[in-house]
């Protein structure tokens, strides 16, 4: 019975997990545009996040915690704006490494895992309502 | 006829507890989808040939004075896991969970434990039957 309890600490370490995720792909999206002030700033650099699983001693269980946030290293998108305010001495303005596909299929994809852990805290519970009803 | 019924009892007593441990194991596997090379894993299936082994191969210190210790018997670990061979796939980060897979596990294992449940329930109405209450459905 412990088990089933302690499934659901171990899938809401999952979902607190996407969920860390989903705001990082909405920041990404979010700044989809956002390019620097003055002539050859920089623009917006797209984030990422890396997750690890660790071992709770305290449950003996294995959750994942989110390890941190990264920049993606691509290179910058370069536009001929030349009455930008960004232009450069040649008029190519930088805009962010972000992709709007990937974030968007990243999203459905942090959805999916989202709804997987939610799954198992379904069956979880109804496991544990089988049990409370071999009292009736 | 009571000790074969509370044998019974034993036996789905181990069987739920065996399928809410792999309940456990399974939601780590599914927390940990996009974790980089982590492997899948699951609940190592109870080998009577392996437990006796394990549990005769014991050995107890001799004990020369009522004051000392004699050790005890260890108590072995009742449920063990390990990491799931032949999964479907490995994503190119070495992690071996797929969602699909482990939502079907998920699935069998929640099946199974309704199984033992109403196991116990029919085992409960047949104390019920003997002492003549209404068994419950």
């Amino acid at each position: 019975m412990s088990g089933v309890v302690d499934a659901f600490v171990i899938a809401g370490s999952g979902m607190h997990a996407q969920g860390d995720r989903l705001r990082v792909i909405a920041e990404n999206i979010a700044n989809v545009d956002s390019t620097g002030q003055s002539p050859g700033a920089k623009p917006y650099q797209r984030k990422t996040i890396t997750f690890k699983n660790v071992l709770d001693q305290e449950m003996g269980v294995e959750k994942v915690v989110v390890t941190g946030y990264g920049v993606d290293k691509s290179d910058f998108k370069k536009k001929y704006e030349p009455g930008h305010p960004a232009a450069d001495a040649q008029g190519y303005v930088l805009y962010p490494n972000v992709s709007s596909v990937v974030e968007l299929v990243d999203m459905h994809e942090a959805q999916r895992a989202y709804e997987a852990n939610l799954n198992v805290i379904d069956v979880s519970r109804s496991m544990i309502s089988q049990t409370l009803g071999l009292l009736k | 006829m009571s000790a074969t019924i509370l044998s019974l009892i034993d036996m789905v007593k181990a069987k739920m507890a065996y399928s809410a441990e792999r309940q456990k194991v399974l939601a780590q596997n599914i927390a940990n989808i996009d974790t980089p090379g982590y492997h899948a894993k699951d609940l190592v299936p109870l080998d009577f040939k392996n437990e006796l082994a394990a549990r005769t191969a014991q050995v107890g210190m001799t004990v020369t004075s009522d004051k000392h210790m004699n050790g005890g018997h260890l108590q072995t670990q009742m449920f063990r896991s390990a990491d799931q061979k032949n999964t479907y796939e490995r994503t190119p980060t070495g992690g071996t969970v797929v969602v699909e897979e482990q939502m079907m596990e998920v699935a069998k294992n929640a099946a199974d434990y309704q199984m033992s449940t109403s196991l116990y329930k029919k085992i409960g109405n047949l104390f019920k039957e003997a002492l003549g209450l209404q068994p419950t459905s």
